[in-house]
């Protein structure tokens, strides 16, 4: 009785300590977030005060307006405009691309879908391709232009979204495309008419990577553009940190407005994202 | 019937011009880059190893790769060991916290690197900052975990991987999802222990994921040039100046293009290394 007792105890104990790991690492991935929500909303005493308030102060919004009146919201229209640019071109080009890779056999075919996968962990190692990027494009006369961003957006996700479409094409079955050309549908049509809606939801994964490469990037735009209308809104939250220095209201307000998007579209569509990240290493 | 043209190659040219201009050309431009000595923006004239030899022979800049390699190194593995036992978890549960661990998991990995690391660097930011409200609650000494070197680089560390524990315990997870339960089972019949369970049948049947993960997360590391960059700033005393951050800094801050081309170029070898390992374990196939 007294062993099986012991071995009960053990149990729950175990228990006990795999939850609190567990709060810990929910804790870890979640506090900062709303550690620089709260501070967005606290008036510089409250956010000074020890012990530290919770909820117990009164909330203010000064922090918005300065970051606002600073240029931010113009930032986020940049950050906008590039994300809508990269993720209509980029989705447009890879699903042509990806539709061109399944349907068609051709030579060097091997090669060049060699080269997309190559770019995948590329575009990830992209900031050691900076410098050479920085000089060519400088030379060509295309930096610091309204499309450089973009065009560097849609190159350094295109990888990702090709593999991702293609994944997705492959599935869906030729005699689709057989039977609609018997029926004299051009290719052109089958690829916009039968393949593009039933390719739907990668499409969607697809467009979400494009979102977040495109809105999360930051080194890339702090070299390849200078205008402050071209400042897209991660460059100017790392501006602010010179320029606010340790006034953390205006920081973590403008961190709160740059997450917003990201959060709202990331709880929707969390399972394409998951869908799309673990093509290729766990299915064939 | 008239002959149907090969679409093909017209159909992914457009891609090819993008990822041929901007992630291909760029390798082979900074090779031939590295050759010249440059003023500025100009070329002005070939030195042969010259930039290379600076680069070897400047040592601050071959310890930020060294630096580099070891921060990336020991994030990674922190970043699989606990995606590793998150994933663990999460696959023997199911239900409302399983579920939510894994959403929440992913969070830091969408948020940007700008943020994430501005997020932390005001919770570790000196005495209001919230871990050392913490402290001063538990009454313990407050802490400053960005001003020594040592702990500068594992709070660089940490956040690095902060970051990316999400992405590899949904690459992981996704992996063990693919495990028939019946085989851990009756291994633990025949009396294997969870060590012995995870080694010799969960591993082998995750490689995929697993290598995948791993790699995906190195290179990331290696190359990341914003945490660093937000967080610490590469100081105290160029403790935390990795390798992609003195890249930047020469290049972008210094504008030593030449020599930077030439780190570029060791940087990129050192990628090249990853991507095809990254090559070798990915599925692709026609």
């Amino acid at each position: 009785m007294e062993i099986l007792n012991k071995k009960r105890n053990n149990k729950v104990f175990l228990v006990i300590i795999e939850i609190l790991i567990l709060s810990l690492f929910l804790t870890l991935n979640i506090v900062p977030i709303i550690w620089g929500v709260l501070t967005s909303i606290k008036n510089p005493r409250d956010i000074a005060a020890f012990p530290p308030k919770i909820f117990n102060f009164v909330p203010v919004f000064d922090h918005y307006r300065t970051v606002i009146a600073g240029g931010l919201f113009r930032s986020m229209m940049v950050s906008v405009r590039n994300s809508a640019v990269t993720i209509v071109f980029g989705a447009l080009i890879a699903s042509v691309t990806a539709f061109g890779f399944d349907r068609y056999r051709f030579k060097g075919r091997k090669l060049l879908f060699f080269c997309v996968i190559l770019g995948i962990p590329l575009s990830v190692g992209s900031s050691a391709l900076l410098i050479p990027n920085y000089l060519y494009m400088v030379k060509m006369g295309l930096n610091n232009r309204i499309f450089t961003l973009p065009i560097l957006y849609i190159t350094y996700n295109l990888p990702m979204a090709i593999w991702i479409l293609k994944g997705n094409i492959e599935a869906i079955p030729i005699s689709i495309d057989e039977s609609a050309r018997i029926e004299g549908c051009s290719d052109m049509y089958i690829f916009s008419h039968l393949i593009l809606p039933l390719a739907k939801p990668a499409i969607a994964a697809a467009s979400l990577f494009l979102f977040i490469g495109s809105w999360n990037e930051f080194v890339t735009s702090s070299v390849m553009v200078d205008s402050p209308h071209l400042r897209p809104i991660q460059l100017s939250i790392y501006n602010y940190l010179g320029f606010f220095g340790r006034e953390w209201g205006p920081l973590t307000a403008s961190a709160t407005i740059a997450i917003i998007p990201i959060l709202i579209i990331f709880t929707f569509l969390s399972k394409l994202l998951i869908s799309g990240l673990t093509q290729g290493s766990v299915k064939g | 019937m008239r002959k149907r043209i090969n679409l093909g190659p017209i159909l992914i040219a457009p891609g090819f011009i993008f990822i041929f201009m901007f992630l291909i050309f760029p390798i082979f431009f900074a090779l031939g880059m590295s050759f010249f000595k440059t003023n500025f923006l100009q070329f002005v004239g070939f030195a042969g190893f010259d930039n290379f030899i600076r680069v070897i022979s400047h040592t601050e800049t071959m310890n930020s790769i060294g630096r580099g390699l070891m921060m990336s190194l020991f994030a990674a593995a922190f970043t699989m060991f606990v995606g590793f036992w998150v994933a663990y978890w999460v696959d023997s549960r199911s239900g409302f916290f399983a579920v939510l661990l894994q959403l929440i998991g992913l969070v830091p990995w969408v948020l940007s690197m700008v943020v994430g690391a501005l997020l932390w660097k005001w919770i570790f930011a000196g005495d209001l900052g919230l871990l050392n409200t913490l402290f001063r609650a538990l009454g313990l000494p407050t802490i400053n975990p960005l001003g020594s070197k040592i702990s500068a680089m594992n709070s660089l560390i940490f956040v690095v991987s902060w970051r990316t524990v999400g992405y590899s315990m949904v690459m992981l997870l996704a992996g063990m999802k693919t495990v028939p339960k019946e085989l851990e089972e009756a291994a633990m019949v025949d009396g294997a222990s969870l060590l012995q369970r995870i080694v010799h049948i969960v591993l082998p049947l995750i490689k995929t994921p697993l290598l995948v993960s791993g790699i995906t997360v190195l290179m990331s590391n290696v190359n990341n040039v914003t945490v660093p960059m937000v967080l610490t700033g590469g100081g105290p005393v160029n403790s935390t100046n990795v390798v992609a951050l003195a890249l930047y800094r020469m290049g972008f801050v210094n504008n030593q293009y030449g020599m930077a081309s030439a780190l570029a170029t060791i940087v990129i070898i050192i990628n090249v290394v990853l991507i095809a390992g990254y090559i070798r374990v990915v599925k692709w196939k026609f």
